[in-house]
């Protein structure tokens, strides 16, 4: 059932129109990709973007035929740690060229995962500085500690859940999906990881700037929990991006329930992880550790945060 | 003198016709110091806002009210600014760091615009009400505020249009939203932060409250209260 390629709808195709990297008016490109007959299979060449689907184009002009995409090369990092994170958030598609043709994976593998590292950490670093922003009853020494600890535990947490769920999602591509090497496998995750790290570290200041002027604790937490959320979707969503349009161009499409699997195999084997590395911040009012003791569950901290946030009695300043 | 008055007209060109303004943003159009004609036009609005805002209690806070106002909207951007860019790569025109700049920059300015013009009616209302209309001078400056939002969310959205448009890339009107959403949220905690803003008559003036709690716990203890 799922080795058929069906023809995708006009309106499931991925319309962006992205240019060739940022600047000015580039080359010539056809509005009419979204005309109403259905372009042949897997030949477009289109670019991913993070989103699934565009809602605003230029509309094709009438006297115009569409006219051809440039050819897209493939990805070539530059060096530096900014500049190589930069690239990967303007050009999917150069990234799309290079798993396609297999081609320069090592390289690419070893820069997204610098990337994720590093992103990972600088969030880290944030994270764990909350307690010396807000102010608490630990020690300087071991607020220090905190911020060095939770940089080294978030790429940990991120790594870590991408090696455990690596396994189940190469296994079922290969079996009902797309049949990808193991290599482009772990390279497309890599640089979803490598997606929700950045995401994640862009939502660093923010963090720092709510720690910084509130008190609670529990406020925090959930801010916390809301950009992992989200920094998690956005990363899910490139990685099922990427997926989808091997497949078109393989003509193997990963059928949707797979997709659905991962993000909820992603969602439990990321929270757990995420549970069972606590604490992150580190709540005010207990001691420090760097490991707390196994008891409860995520989402029932979360929760508890959530009505302590709610309820919270007026005479508290 | 001329470039600033050029300026000064492709800005006002940009903001009354947005939908315009696309080659602006992507900087085809001005060069690098039009970023900072743009930002000292905004602070000087804001300033002048913040001026009718802080006269209320006396002199003093007016002037304090006035040189807070730009911290408020430009520190929000500046915390705002890396978060948006992402979201930017990720889910709108994948602009370059220039190229969000300036639009940012464009839209704060359309905001600073549209604040300003409401400077006259709010020093009207400051400089001719009673020690005992403190609250009716809050709930006006929530609605200006509002009101010039509203106004500035039409410029800004057809300018993001203009601008994805101009370099045929897609624009999700997701992206807007969240914008929208992250920088009212921080700006409302910054303007929580940066408080007092008008100045209780019989209370001494401090720059600064203690930093306590934050706008959200505010707002829901008061509802909480009622």
């Amino acid at each position: 059932m799922t080795d058929q390629t069906k023809t995708p709808k006009p309106e499931e195709w991925d319309n962006s129109q992205s240019n060739q990297g940022p600047g000015g008016p580039g080359a010539p490109v056809g509005g009419g990709a979204a005309a109403a007959t259905p372009p042949p299979v897997p030949s477009r060449g289109s670019r991913p973007s993070y989103g699934s689907r565009s809602s605003y184009e230029p509309g094709p002009r009438a006297t115009e035929p569409p006219t051809e995409k440039p050819p897209v090369p493939d990805a070539e990092f530059p060096k530096g740690f900014w500049k190589s994170a930069d690239y990967l958030l303007h050009h999917p598609g150069e990234i799309l060229e290079s798993l396609y043709h297999d081609k320069g994976l090592t390289e690419i593998s070893k820069t997204l995962f610098m990337i994720t590292l590093g992103m990972a950490v600088i969030y880290g670093a944030v994270m764990g500085a909350t307690n010396l922003l807000q102010g608490s009853a630990l020690a300087l020494h071991e607020k220090l500690l905190m911020i060095v600890i939770t940089a080294i535990k978030v790429p940990v947490l991120f790594l870590l859940t991408l090696f455990i769920v690596l396994w189940p999602i190469y296994v079922s591509n290969a079996f009902m999906g797309a049949r990808h090497s193991f290599r482009v496998v772990v390279a497309e995750m890599l640089a979803a990881m490598a997606v929700t790290s950045t995401t994640l570290a862009s939502m660093a200041t923010v963090i720092f700037f709510f720690a910084l002027t509130s008190e609670t604790y529990d406020f925090i937490k959930l801010l916390h929990v809301l950009f992992f959320a989200y920094a998690g979707v956005v990363g899910l969503t490139s990685l099922i991006q990427y997926v989808r349009e091997l497949g078109y161009r393989a003509r193997r499409a990963t059928p949707r329930f797979l997709f659905f699997i991962w993000l909820l195999l992603y969602a439990f084997v990321g929270t757990q992880m995420a549970w069972v590395m606590r604490p992150f911040v580190g709540s005010p009012g207990e001691k420090f550790q760097v490991f707390r003791p196994r008891q409860g569950n995520f989402y029932e901290s979360v929760f508890k945060s959530l009505g302590k946030v709610l309820e919270e009695k007026p005479e508290k300043k | 003198m001329q470039t600033i008055s050029r300026y000064a007209s492709i800005w006002w060109n940009a903001l009354v016709h947005p939908e315009q303004s696309g080659r602006l943003v992507i900087g085809t159009e001005a060069g690098g110091r039009f970023d900072w004609f743009i930002l000292i036009a905004s602070a000087v609005l804001y300033a002048f806002y913040g001026l009718s805002m802080g006269l209320f209690h006396s002199f003093a806070s007016g002037l304090v009210s006035c040189i807070k106002m730009p911290f408020l909207f430009l520190l929000s951007l500046a915390v705002c600014f890396y978060p948006l860019y992402v979201l930017n790569c990720v889910l709108g025109p994948r602009l370059s760091v220039r190229q969000t700049v300036r639009l940012l920059l464009v839209a704060i300015s359309a905001n600073a615009a549209a604040l300003g013009s409401y400077g006259p009616v709010s020093l009207f209302f400051t400089l001719t009400a009673f020690d005992k209309d403190y609250h009716f001078l809050i709930i006006m400056h929530v609605v200006v505020f509002g009101l010039a939002g509203i106004a500035s969310l039409f410029v800004i959205a057809l300018a993001f249009r203009a601008a994805a448009a101009e370099l045929r890339k897609p624009l999700r009107p997701v992206f807007i939203i969240a914008w929208g959403l992250l920088y009212a949220f921080v700006g409302t905690q910054m303007s929580w932060v940066l408080r007092p803003w008008v100045g209780c008559k019989g209370v001494p003036y401090t720059f600064f409250r203690t930093v306590g709690g934050s706008f959200i716990e505010a707002v829901w203890r008061v509802m909480h209260n009622f």
